[in-house]
């Protein structure tokens, strides 16, 4: 054990979280290397865990996962679209969604438009989609000030709009 | 599409476990993990090589080759047996205080990728060092430690040099015909691959050489090959469909 590490403290935050990392890993990479990229994120934890802010551990946790992902992204040469993998990862009995049913063509369209968004832009709506994440939350995962998670967020999402009325442009003037 | 897309977005779930505390004894790949994680011994991407395991075939292999998307992969000058990962060192030392391992595709220059982790911060945010060599432990794994050329030997390490070793012509001829007629295609069927290999090692003059097919599976529909001289032999592997 490395002196100042605190096993019985490591062992209560990987409790909390292992979850949290597992979604997001599952969100970001094929089933195959979840386990890989849980483990890489928990080792470089476990060496930094004197550097983790007690208050924003799981955002912490998320960035170096984030990390770790694009480490490997870097030598698979693969892209994430999240929401297809989020939609892919639905359970065969369920629609993947909260609340009442949505037109599968309302899920492509968003899909497709998700597709064209630059990962930079994919990734704060997903955090403050899906993950349900807040500001602070998100700007410890990624690195940068609250102030620009606002912006980046209100930007990405505007982006994200004019995508999806392209899509359905595009869609009507196929059909 | 009537549906907004940021009210569809702020619908969809995330997978399972988002907000879920974990119990260890329930879960057996989460404690196991945590006793790698102790262990000090997730350097080494033990699920991977679990999977290189079940393939039959040698860990540096395979992963030389996942990337490699129908290419014909590149021979080490000095071949670790550890390609999955390049350890990034924080000190020229024989138990540097900090290993960070990176997954590898076996291709990319491991000295940019660790200089990367250094800029990132990821050693305690201590500055890049001027110089970085590359080293082969005696574990056969490629190791980037911070130093001038000849850092290596100080510490006992064979230096590692990412230049191909193929002397003999044959065998450079065979490299160029497979990378030749094997590159252009992202998605390579195991049976043309095989049939490919058979006829261009009889063309170049290689008769003593084999092939050696990995194990097919429904996720690795696609075939890319890579030489192993010393060996003799064209191994066939199967790979995922690269998008």
């Amino acid at each position: 054990m490395t002196p100042g590490h605190d096993e019985a403290a490591f062992t209560e935050l990987y409790k909390a979280h292992y979850g949290a990392v597992r979604s997001y890993a599952s969100a970001c990479v094929p089933n195959s290397e979840v386990d890989d990229i849980v483990a890489d994120t928990f080792v470089v934890a476990w060496r930094r865990f004197a550097d983790m802010p007690d208050d924003w551990a799981r955002g912490w946790l998320i960035g170096v996962a984030r990390n770790v992902v694009r480490g490997r992204r870097r030598t698979s040469r693969r892209a994430t679209n999240f929401v297809e993998q989020l939609i892919n990862l639905r359970p065969a009995d369920a629609s993947g969604l909260e609340g009442d049913d949505v037109p599968l063509e309302d899920l492509e369209v968003l899909k497709r438009a998700f597709g064209t968004l630059k990962d930079s832009d994919q990734e704060i709506l997903i955090l403050a989609g899906p993950y349900d994440m807040s500001t602070q939350e998100i700007a410890v995962a990624l690195g940068i000030k609250a102030n620009a998670v606002g912006v980046r967020l209100h930007r990405a999402r505007g982006r994200l709009r004019s995508a999806s009325e392209a899509q359905v442009q595009d869609g009507g003037e196929a059909a | 599409m009537s549906a907004d897309p940021i009210a569809l977005l702020d619908r969809l779930s995330p997978p399972p476990g988002w907000s879920e505390r974990t119990d260890l004894d329930a879960d057996p790949v989460a404690a196991q993990i945590l006793d790698q994680v102790f262990a000090g011994d997730r350097n080494v991407i033990s699920l991977d090589d679990a999977r290189r395991r079940r393939r039959g075939i040698g860990g540096a292999i395979v992963v030389a080759a996942l990337v490699a998307g129908g290419a014909v992969a590149a021979i080490w000058n000095r071949t670790p047996s550890e390609t999955a990962r390049v350890s990034c060192w924080s000190e020229a030392v024989a138990d540097p205080p900090e290993v960070l391992g990176l997954p590898w595709d076996g291709q990319s220059d491991p000295a940019t990728m660790c200089a990367d982790e250094w800029s990132s911060g990821a050693f305690r945010g201590s500055p890049p060092p001027d110089e970085l060599e590359m080293c082969v432990t005696e574990n056969n794994i490629v190791a980037v430690i911070p130093g001038a050329p000849g850092a290596c030997g100080e510490l006992g390490l064979d230096e590692f040099s990412p230049s191909p070793d193929v002397s003999d012509p044959s065998v450079i001829e065979l490299q160029r015909r497979l990378d030749r007629a094997f590159n252009n295609e992202t998605c390579q069927p195991p049976d043309r691959v095989m049939e490919e290999t058979r006829t261009v090692l009889d063309e170049v003059g290689l008769n003593g050489w084999s092939i050696i097919a990995g194990a097919e599976s429904a996720d690795e529909p696609c075939a890319t090959v890579l030489l192993v001289p010393e060996k003799a032999e064209v191994i066939v592997l199967f790979v995922a469909r690269q998008p």
